[in-house]
């Protein structure tokens, strides 16, 4: 039944054409968003990992570490 | 208009009491870790088995249960889901605490994913070498153990998400996107690759039938390799490369462009397993296009991993856990090169069924996963035990080692695959095969096998070292069960959002959606038309469904993982169709539940064996003993179909089965399935005795032989080939 509907899609093919178009708008946002980010921001998210784990957030109450 | 809620958000916010004293709960840690030691060693060990029964098939003591094309499964099933699993797991449950400064969700859902897994992982041990498997590779499990697989894989979803929900960091780091992509593709692909119609508990047949099968699988299977061996541990790479070279990583808007177009390219990828097959010839072409952009995004995650360690190269001189990274990362960035160079299809010409193929997915495996792996656990089991390492030297002998061992591993296999290839392409000067017995190119090899035992061996014995390293550790440390931090809650809206993707770093959910979304545009481009266009897959009158006893047969060459071995595809080249004559063509395997084309020759193509080989007697006597019609073969033998009788109560089911899934049996055939069975078996007996061996028509070496005998045979053979 389904089956029936989906195969009765006029111009199935340009589906791949579709996606690629898609996928490239996609992929230039991205490029165009990464490369707008301001540093500061960019410092903040990449130090994200190096936090120590009882440190506690940037500009809110700190805490004495635990470690 | 400011709401009650608001306003009290804004008075917690400036209160003291904001700070909130939370555990992180080391124990699922430590209980990963372990298991990944445990089933890395054990997978490593079933697969050196599996190398040496390559140079000495004795090594199978003669048991069906450890005959390579059953281990081989369990090796990769081992590998993949156990050794690999438990290691994406550990990181995991490290890491994504860590980044959102909160508890794992739930201690219930932990516990249940941890022993959920193990049984998993245990039920395989216990299915595969059975020969309980749906012979879709990596995919072997049979139905229960694939709906357990979903449920538990569930639950770590559920588990990761609702910890993302209670976070007390707003932002998202880009470990935790791989993680959440890891997770919802996975289910995806599990699913959609396993949906399948049971007949009895250990058996079933997928719903989907050759070539559409064959795009399904190689999607689940390329993708296995890109979402659950790529991007978990690309994410752990984003956490523990910083973390142990204690200095961001380089550069975080390359970590934004990486994220996005890996997972949108990946999954397009799967159809380069499947060029100058019976796939539609757009579908490979779209592998191939993707394939070649996939460099982009690796290679930026590779160099993005490396240039991390920029100003920290001295340290890694010392740092047994860096050099294993950086020995990860440069594999994956030598994998993820190769990878596409492959796709190319002059290239996968050669590699394709070679072991050039294997020496690929062990530049991986071994270096990108298992050095990795290592390397995390060295920095991890002594953080967890407050202890140094036990031994550093052990870890750098360990590092030194393991090294050599991918050496000796893909080195002389890259000298194999090639040889071989070369030797199955080349002509005389008077046009014929210069090399027409496929043995001659598997005994010009074997030295290469043998070191390929040595490089295993190399590499297991580093891994010995590292478990007794950490043994030690834990046993001269105390593990630090409920390590304590704090952290302010969050409150409030987080402030205005400046930027369109802010806005969805702070929502694992839409997060989580927009992932299904990226991943889903490429599978479903891919498989719709495929599997809806009847024009993919032209219909060819001859083609018959299998007879009753032939469907049998084709159900015992499952079990015994034929498809490990031999393909059942033969490519469009002189080369092949000389071989092994007439090329194979989609409409040819509309019955076959799953596909067979294999991945790699260890022995010769059998999709023609039927008209190039029909002689039954050769057949029961291969199977016997493979060298006393090929002398010097590889091949194991399977005494045991001579001895086991054939279960034939299960006829009807699988006729009923098929006839459910399409196969135009004639109405109430299940019935008098059996009848046909037995009347196709007696003339193979007879035809048995026509070469003086006397065998009963009740055994299981009878249905396999119908089935071989009946391989490629409803395509008339013509003589005058075009080869494309």
């Amino acid at each position: 039944m389904y089956k029936d509907v989906l195969r009765s899609i006029e111009g199935i093919e340009v589906f791949p054409v579709i996606g690629i178009i898609i996928f490239f708008t996609f992929f230039t946002a991205w490029l165009i968003y990464a490369f707008s980010m301001k540093k500061e921001q960019v410092n903040a998210l990449s130090s994200l990992p190096l936090e120590l784990d009882s440190d506690a957030h940037k500009n809110e109450l700190t805490n004495e570490s635990n470690v | 208009m400011i709401t009650k809620e608001q306003i009290s958000q804004t008075v917690q916010r400036n209160s003291e009491s904001n700070l909130e004293r939370f555990f992180y709960d080391n124990v699922a840690v430590r209980n990963f870790a372990v298991a990944t030691i445990f089933w890395g060693v054990a997978g490593m060990l079933v697969g050196l088995i599996a190398a040496i029964q390559m140079v000495l098939p004795e090594a199978n003591m003669e048991t069906a249960w450890l005959t390579f094309g059953r281990i081989r499964p369990l090796h990769t099933n081992a590998i993949i889901f156990a050794f690999v699993g438990n290691g994406m797991f550990a990181g995991i449950y490290y890491a994504l605490p860590r980044l959102v400064k909160a508890r794992m969700f739930s201690d219930v859902l932990t516990k249940i994913h941890f022993w959920g897994w193990q049984l998993i992982i245990l039920s395989a041990l216990i299915t595969l070498p059975m020969g309980i498997s749906s012979a879709k590779e990596y995919a072997e499990l049979e139905w229960p153990i694939d709906i357990a697989i979903a449920a538990i894989w569930v639950v770590f979803g559920v588990n990761m998400i609702m910890t993302l929900i209670k976070r007390r960091e707003r932002h998202l780091y880009v470990a935790i996107w791989f993680f959440i992509a890891t997770f919802v593709t996975v289910a995806v692909l599990h699913i959609v690759n396993n949906l399948e119609l049971p007949i009895s508990f250990t058996k079933s047949y997928p719903i989907f039938a050759g070539v559409q099968d064959a795009l399904v699988q190689w999607w689940y299977g390329h993708n296995a390799v890109a979402f659950f061996l790529t991007t978990p541990y690309l994410g752990l790479m984003y956490y523990f490369v910083p973390k142990a070279a204690n200095r961001p990583v380089y550069s975080y808007r390359l970590s934004i462009i990486h994220f996005w177009s890996l997972i949108f390219i990946y999954i397009w990828a799967g159809p380069h397993h499947l060029l100058y097959t019976a796939l539609p010839d757009w579908a490979q072409s779209l592998g191939t296009v993707f394939s070649v952009m996939l460099i982009a995004p690796s290679w930026g995650g590779m160099l993005n991993g490396l240039l991390t360690l920029r100003g920290a190269w001295d340290t890694v001189r010392t740092s047994p856990v860096l050099k294993f990274f950086v020995v990860a990362i440069t594999a994956y960035g030598m994998a993820t090169f190769e990878g596409p160079m492959m796709s190319f299809k002059s290239v996968n010409a050669i590699s394709h069924y070679t072991d050039w193929t294997i020496a690929h997915v062990h530049v991986g495996g071994l270096g990108w996963n298992g050095f990795f792996t290592f390397g995390m656990l060295y920095w991890l089991i002594p953080r967890l035990y407050k202890r140094e390492l036990f031994s550093t030297k052990l870890a750098n002998t360990h590092f030194w080692i393991g090294t050599l061992g991918i050496l000796f591993y893909t080195i002389p296999l890259y000298w194999a695959g090639w040889t071989q290839s070369l030797m199955w392409k080349e002509f005389t000067e008077a046009g014929f095969l210069k090399y027409p017995n496929f043995l001659e190119t598997v005994v010009q090899i074997l030295p290469m096998y043998k070191l390929r035992v040595l490089g295993g061996t190399l590499y297991l014995t580093g891994a010995l070292m590292m478990a007794y390293n950490i043994f030690m550790t834990i046993k001269k440390g105390s593990l630090q069960a409920e390590e304590e931090a704090s952290a302010p809650a969050l409150t409030g809206d987080g402030g205005r959002i400046q930027r369109w993707h802010e806005w969805i770093e702070r929502r694992p959910i839409q997060m989580t959606i927009w992932s299904i979304v990226a991943i889903s545009i490429g599978g479903l481009v891919e498989f719709l038309p495929t599997y809806l266009v009847k024009s993919n897959v032209p219909t060819i009158a001859s083609v018959q469904p299998y007879t009753p006893l032939e469907l049998q047969g084709r159900d015992i060459y499952l079990r015994e993982g034929c498809y490990v071995c031999h393909s059942q595809m033969v490519r469009p080249f002189r080369s092949e169709t000389e071989r092994y004559g007439e090329y194979s063509k989609s409409g040819e395997f509309i019955y076959d539940r799953p596909f067979q084309w294999g991945s790699k020759r260890t022995g010769p193509d059998l999709h023609r064996i039927g008209v190039n080989n029909p002689n039954a007697a050769w057949h029961y006597r291969h199977m016997m003993d493979p060298t006393l019609v090929s002398p010097g073969s590889i091949m194991p033998p399977y005494p045991w179909l001579l001895e086991n009788d054939l279960d034939k109560t299960t006829t009807a089911s699988k006729i009923e089965a098929m006839q459910k899934l399409g196969v135009p049996y004639a109405e109430g055939y299940a019935a008098k399935a059996n009848d046909d069975l037995e009347e196709q078996a007696a003339s193979i007996v007879a035809e048995l005795k026509g070469d003086d061996i006397e065998a009963s028509k009740d055994k299981e070496i009878i249905a396999l032989i119908a089935y071989l005998k009946r391989l490629g045979t409803d395509v008339g053979k013509s003589d005058n080939v075009p080869s494309k």
